[in-house]
């Protein structure tokens, strides 16, 4: 609540500033000074708020950037925010509506894969580029739509980075696996499953969970005493932290190992010291590694007063992709964007490095960041230990 | 063997809370005949009830780890009374003007829901649309008894359910008040003649449902240590299934049919597979109901 009053002020605030700009705009004589609309659809409330409002912080930051550099193509960006509450249903609402509005010209978005999935075949019906930041399930590229775009890495990138982190890096060999049957932990569970088995694992047995459910304890009890080296768990942090904390209670001693979704500050704050030896492979840095990285995250520090949580360097980059895709074609409209991003020479370098896009629209960058949950917090580490 | 009990154990505290519930549809249910779809809620503003005011006290300065026993029975005191505001509250705003007007029963079970809904979004406006965490009451460590090691926090709750519910059952069998209740259950206008006044029958009706309701809140914020604004929705149709499981109306049938839903999951996710566990549930509520519709015990109202 508090925070979503501080945003709505941040937000006049900020219209304040685009009329300033815009009067500034027909001073200079330019006719038309109609903003250059870019839709943001992620959870802004419910239980996964904390990952989709950090993901459009960063992308708010970017649109900032912009403005204060001039706008695109002189005229100024606004950043259409659409809260889709991690719920297929709701994301279909949230892309019909983008889509009906045609001065919004390019879609980041969704989070969730199941989200994504639904929301990508809307998209493609009215030729308007989306570019996802978080979705890492393969099957949203491999429809074969033509707008369909992924910054971050996909399940068959991140599944088997976890395999190889296990079981090449820590040497172990034995996993129960447990998903949320959605499109991302399903799908993830699937390819760790697959990779696993290739280089010499062994699966113990697989189970699932629901989503929004919070008794695991039949389950859990199951693995007390089986002879296991890791848990791998595909889905969300607020499963993933009631499954951790049941598990210390069972005395269930196995760590889990699982993939993005897990990564959160509100998984250590809900599962306490049940999290610690957490390993999760990540899909965006959260810590800086080279100068143009310290130059985001400084900026995002002094921006919003706190560090970046979990998403943000992705909502960044996928606004800049659009923003130079704009300003490639030297036009705002939807079939130029999706013309620019597919074009086989397309590139932006930004806060991840050089973003290009192979013929499916997947990122050519393949390479999870890996973190363990170490005294409370999430550490940066290497495979070999 | 040692396996078994715990399983057991799962099922029992997951039971317990289904069964509190149960009681509170059943309740309910005989003095009015109406199901009361914002049950679910009433667990759920308990559960915040108790966060409240440990969070009113943290505020103050009192940490709960010094004084966890105390800290927790206020905090359970909390969960009953808010359950029993919102049970109260309910029956006041919802039910009573459609009762005055003898509006048809189903009018009741649509305003019920709206109640419902209004309950889910003022909490997911005014407090917190995600998990909440729920601190610890009871230790987390585990405890060994007989080999096996069980949660203490487990057996609380199934031990304090079973007193809260054996409670309930010595006022509906045992009190004068708990014969006008089974009077009105059995015939209202009856009842009426031989001077018990309904509404007050129906009021305490309600309080006794919301206190059960509130303290399955408290009971399952701690046995999760999570609270979210929409915690009860589950919880509320599975305890509504139990209810009708062991024949709706019935105190013995309520806490029989909580307590098997509870067991049946749990044995479901352990022997076979945590993803077919409702579908056995439900296979189960089926087969009852097509053999024997008064529920298992057979003492149902029809």
């Amino acid at each position: 609540m508090n925070q979503s009053m501080k945003h709505s002020a941040m937000k006049s605030k900020w219209r304040t500033r685009l009329c300033l700009l815009a009067v500034l705009a027909l001073t200079g004589c330019r006719p038309s000074v109609a903003p250059i609309k870019i839709g943001l659809a992620a959870p802004l409330s419910e239980n996964q708020a904390e990952s989709g409002g950090d993901l459009r912080d960063g992308a708010l930051l970017a649109v900032e950037e912009l403005n204060r550099a001039g706008g695109l193509l002189g005229r100024p960006v606004e950043l259409v925010e659409l809260d889709d509450r991690a719920d297929p249903k709701d994301a279909n609402n949230v892309a019909q509506r983008l889509a009906a509005d045609p001065t919004v010209v390019a879609v980041v978005g969704h989070l969730n894969s199941g989200c994504s999935i639904p929301a990508s075949k809307i998209y493609h019906d009215h030729g308007m580029a989306m570019i996802t930041p978080v979705s890492t399930s393969d099957k949203l590229t491999e429809q074969g739509y033509e707008n369909v775009f992924r910054i971050c890495i996909r399940n068959s990138d991140q599944g088997p980075a976890a395999a190889h982190f296990a079981i090449e890096g820590r040497g172990k060999r034995r996993f129960f696996l447990i998903d949320d049957k959605t499109a991302y932990g399903a799908g993830i569970t699937g390819e760790f499953d697959k990779a696993a088995r290739e280089l010499g694992g062994e699966i113990i047995g697989r189970d699932s969970i629901s989503e929004r459910e919070t008794d695991f304890r039949p389950l859990l009890t199951r693995l007390r005493g089986k002879d296991l080296d890791f848990i791998y768990f595909g889905g969300m942090y607020p499963e993933g932290a009631l499954l951790l904390k049941q598990a210390k209670e069972l005395g269930v001693t196995a760590p889990i190992l699982s993939g993005d979704g897990m990564f959160s500050p509100e998984l250590i704050r809900l599962a306490g010291d049940a999290a610690e030896g957490t390993i999760v492979t990540h899909i965006a840095p959260i810590e800086p590694e080279n100068e143009r990285q310290k130059g985001f995250f400084s900026a995002f520090q002094s921006r919003y007063g706190h560090n970046v949580k979990v998403y943000a360097p992705l909502g960044y980059d996928c606004v800049m992709v659009i923003a130079e895709a704009v300003r490639l074609e030297k036009v705002a409209d939807r079939d130029a964007v999706v013309r620019a991003m597919r074009a086989p020479d397309f590139q932006y370098d930004g806060v991840l490095g050089v973003t290009r896009f192979d013929a499916q629209g997947n990122s050519l960058r393949r390479i999870p960041y890996f973190y363990e949950v170490r005294r409370g917090e999430f550490v940066l580490c290497r495979a070999k230990k | 063997m040692e396996y078994f009990i715990q399983q057991t154990i799962n099922g029992l505290s997951l039971g317990a809370i289904y069964a509190l519930l149960a009681l509170s549809y059943s309740l309910i249910f005989g003095v009015l005949r109406v199901i009361n779809f914002a049950l679910g809620e009433t667990l759920m503003v308990g559960a915040y009830s108790s966060l409240g005011l440990l969070w009113f006290l943290d505020w103050l300065g009192l940490s709960h780890e010094e004084n966890s026993l105390l800290l927790g029975l206020a905090a359970v005191i909390a969960a009953v009374a808010g359950g029993m505001i919102i049970g109260v509250l309910t029956e006041f705003v919802a039910l009573r003007p459609l009762r005055h007007r003898q509006s048809p029963l189903l009018l009741s079970l649509i305003s019920s829901l709206g109640v419902s809904i209004f309950l889910q979004n003022a909490v997911l406006t005014f407090v917190s649309s995600g998990n909440v965490r729920f601190p610890d009451l009871t230790s987390r460590e585990p405890m060994t008894i007989l080999g096996t090691s069980l949660s203490i926090t487990q057996i609380v709750i199934v031990v304090a359910s079973l007193c809260l519910m054996a409670g309930i059952s010595v006022i509906v069998y045992g009190t004068r008040l708990g014969r006008q209740i089974r009077a009105v259950r059995d015939n209202p206008g009856l009842a009426s003649e031989y001077g018990s006044n309904p509404t007050v029958v129906i009021t305490v009706a309600f309080m006794l449902s919301g206190a059960l309701a509130g303290f399955a809140g408290v009971a399952a914020g701690c046995n999760y240590g999570v609270a979210r604004y929409n915690m009860g929705f589950l919880p509320g149709v599975k305890a509504f299934c139990a209810a009708i499981l062991g024949g709706i109306g019935d105190v013995p049938g309520a806490v029989v049919g909580g307590f098997l839903i509870g067991f049946i999951e749990a044995m479901g996710a352990a022997y076979i597979s945590a993803e077919y566990k409702d579908v056995l549930v439900f296979a189960v509520l089926i087969l009852t109901l097509l053999f024997r519709p008064r529920g298992l015990l057979g003492r149902g109202i029809e």
